[in-house]
């Protein structure tokens, strides 16, 4: 039967890849520092699969077509934005359990999106090179949820959306050892007048409570006030809440955080553990 | 007006390395392949972020199609812009 193992939260910040060497050296360590430990537990752990959560950036669907919960359940690659520095190439996709949680997500109220050609933008790019990459064998399950462009996820139903990623993971008849990576955050303000402010007091009180295990109060958080206190880059929030669904009940450890004004975010690396 | 068509027309040329260089040649040239109303038509020949920022348009849309015409240098001015607007209101 397949497991959630593990949970990891950690940024996808572009600029990570693409003006690595922009911040002071000792925040850059810690940052990178930061990957290295995740990576060395999933080798621990023996994790096979990693279910990505991450959100498009006008990059990947455009003004097209802008779904609140897609699932790429075919072909993978990536990432799409040459200016990351990062070569686009195919990205091993567990494509088997990614039809299985669309199925069950379809069949208990939750209209996935789904992608059949899926060219990830950074959201799922940088975690792939920081932290799966650096995994012999290591495929994932890439998951959009909409916090990066209007009209946004309700945060209440990015968590749902979590739950039933975690059902569906429960009636797989796999053998699967997964890990979740919810990516993103924590305050920036990508494209606005404020980009490169970081408010490290607001990304304190995001981790305290993840750490606290209070779900309920990052849900219960307004769009507005998250978008006045973290930017539009804070409501990547909603990411953090739907791993925290999959994860139901499991509280955050932190691993690092830096305010890093030279890659524009607060940049938060989070173990997740079960509370027993 | 609609905002959805400036942001339309705004992926288009971010998502298309030909796109972005036939509008740094010739803005005009290549806006008259979509429907546009002069006011459309207006800010966007210009790249008027300004009435972007106005209108509403997603501005991390119109930071990456800023990018994607005038490269990297030009992301002081777009700052500069973004901020000016910000200190006369």
């Amino acid at each position: 039967m397949s497991k959630i193992i593990s949970g990891f939260l950690m940024p996808h910040d572009p600029l990570i890849a693409a003006m690595p060497d922009a911040p002071p050296a000792e925040k850059r360590d810690s940052c990178m520092n930061a990957y290295k430990e995740i990576v060395e537990k999933v080798k621990e752990q023996d994790i096979d699969t990693v279910i990505i959560i991450g959100d498009d950036h006008y990059t990947v669907n455009g003004p097209y077509c802008v779904p609140q919960a897609m699932i790429g359940i075919g072909d993978v690659e990536g990432p799409k934005e040459e200016w990351l520095g990062i070569k686009c190439e195919k990205i091993p996709n567990n494509t088997s359990l990614a039809k299985h949680i669309l199925d069950y997500g379809h069949t208990h109220q939750v209209d996935w999106a789904a992608s059949k050609i899926l060219t990830v933008d950074h959201s799922i790019a940088i975690p792939v090179e920081y932290a799966v990459k650096p995994v012999k064998g290591l495929r994932i399950i890439p998951i959009y949820i909409n916090s990066g462009v209007e009209p946004f996820i309700n945060s209440q139903r990015a968590y749902e959306i979590g739950l039933s990623i975690k059902a569906a993971v429960e009636t797989w008849t796999g053998n699967e050892r997964i890990a979740v990576y919810g990516t993103g955050g924590i305050s920036h303000w990508p494209g606005m007048a404020k980009m490169g402010h970081v408010n490290e007091a607001w990304d304190r009180n995001i981790i305290n409570l993840i750490t606290q295990g209070k779900v309920e109060d990052l849900i219960a958080m307004k769009d507005e006030d998250v978008l006045r206190d973290g930017g539009n880059g804070g409501l990547e929030i909603k990411n953090f809440i739907c791993a925290m669904g999959i994860l139901d009940g499991w509280k955050g450890e932190e691993i690092a955080y830096e305010a890093v004004p030279e890659w524009v975010t607060g940049c938060g690396y989070l173990e997740m553990k079960t509370k027993a | 007006m609609s905002i959805y068509t400036i942001e339309r027309v705004l992926w288009d040329l971010q998502d298309s390395n030909e796109k972005s260089a036939l509008y740094r040649n010739d803005p005009d040239e290549i806006l008259e392949n979509y429907s546009l109303t002069p006011d459309e038509l207006s800010i966007l020949s210009k790249m008027n972020i300004e009435a972007m920022v106005t209108l509403g348009v997603d501005q991390m849309l119109m930071f990456m199609t800023w990018q994607a015409i005038n490269g990297p240098q030009g992301i002081p001015e777009y700052m500069q812009r973004l901020n000016n607007i910000n200190n006369n209101n």
